[in-house]
């Protein structure tokens, strides 16, 4: 993760693209062949890349340069113009950093699509179903995802 | 009365609010309906067509709610925390996603 941190920073499309690639593999490898342990690894890969990289650390390293285009744009405009085809695509892509800003997040959007044997996206569907198999018996009231009473939390500790 | 989120995509709609806390909720979605959800998942993409506008509690600018309603272009207003707490199934409202507010115009009745 630390690489593909690195790699976002220098924004090295081809090194984002090989860090997110191994790690995918690494995730499906663990599918493949699940234990308790690697599930959990499973579930980090799931959540840094999924979660963290492609709706934190992406959106950070494209609005911070956003004022460096050609022709700044907002956020906002810069998604739509993407995602919608807008016509004014082309003119945008004038700009050498319009197109890496478009490809990182044309990569962010391709890994979170990516479903391979789940219906869910990243797979999610089966690396629930395989979570919730090997999950340890003194685990088991334990709920993917779950979030916790924060108050009953603080109420428990006297507060 | 107001809410407030993250545009993910421009635009401005009118219409009723329709709760989406499960699948069999999408179900109910009409042509116009405001789709009012936690977060979106690919099945809710034929209710998102047919619904006017789109209203989340969570999500960022990549998430799938805000990604799916600039393909389609519809407005959508992400991370408002509690839209699907204070609105209601009916209630009429305004989607100024331009703005980021979603302003209710009228209750449903009880």
């Amino acid at each position: 993760m630390q690489l593909l941190l690195k790699h976002t920073y220098l924004l090295d499309i081809d090194g984002i693209k090989s860090d997110l690639e191994r790690l995918w593999r690494r995730y499906q490898y663990i599918l493949d062949n699940p234990n308790w342990d690697d599930l959990n690894e499973a579930r980090a890969i799931l959540f840094l890349t999924g979660r963290v990289f492609c709706e934190e650390i992406v959106p950070g390293a494209i609005k911070r340069r956003l004022h460096l285009l050609a022709k700044p744009v907002s956020e906002i405009d810069f998604y739509s113009a993407i995602d919608n085809e807008s016509q004014n695509l082309s003119l945008l892509r004038s700009d050498p950093l319009f197109c890496q800003l478009e490809e990182l997040y044309r990569l962010a959007k391709e890994y979170k699509n990516r479903n391979a044997n789940g219906g869910y996206y990243l797979d999610e569907e089966r690396f629930m179903k395989l979570y919730e198999q090997f999950k340890p018996a003194q685990d088991a009231s334990l709920k993917l995802g779950y979030r916790g009473k924060f108050g009953a939390d603080l109420e428990s500790f006297g507060l | 009365m107001e809410l407030h989120g993250i545009t993910a995509a421009a635009g401005f709609a009118k219409g009723k609010v329709k709760i989406v806390l499960n699948k069999d909720a999408l179900q109910r979605i009409d042509s116009g309906d405001i789709l009012v959800t936690v977060m979106t998942t690919p099945e809710c993409v034929p209710a998102m067509k047919k619904a006017s506008a789109i209203i989340t509690d969570e999500g960022g600018i990549t998430c799938h709610a805000a990604i799916v309603s600039r393909e389609l272009g519809k407005p959508c207003i992400i991370g408002t925390k509690i839209a699907t707490k204070v609105l209601h199934d009916g209630d009429e409202v305004e989607v100024d996603a331009d703005k980021g507010v979603v302003r209710i115009l009228k209750r449903a009745s009880a």
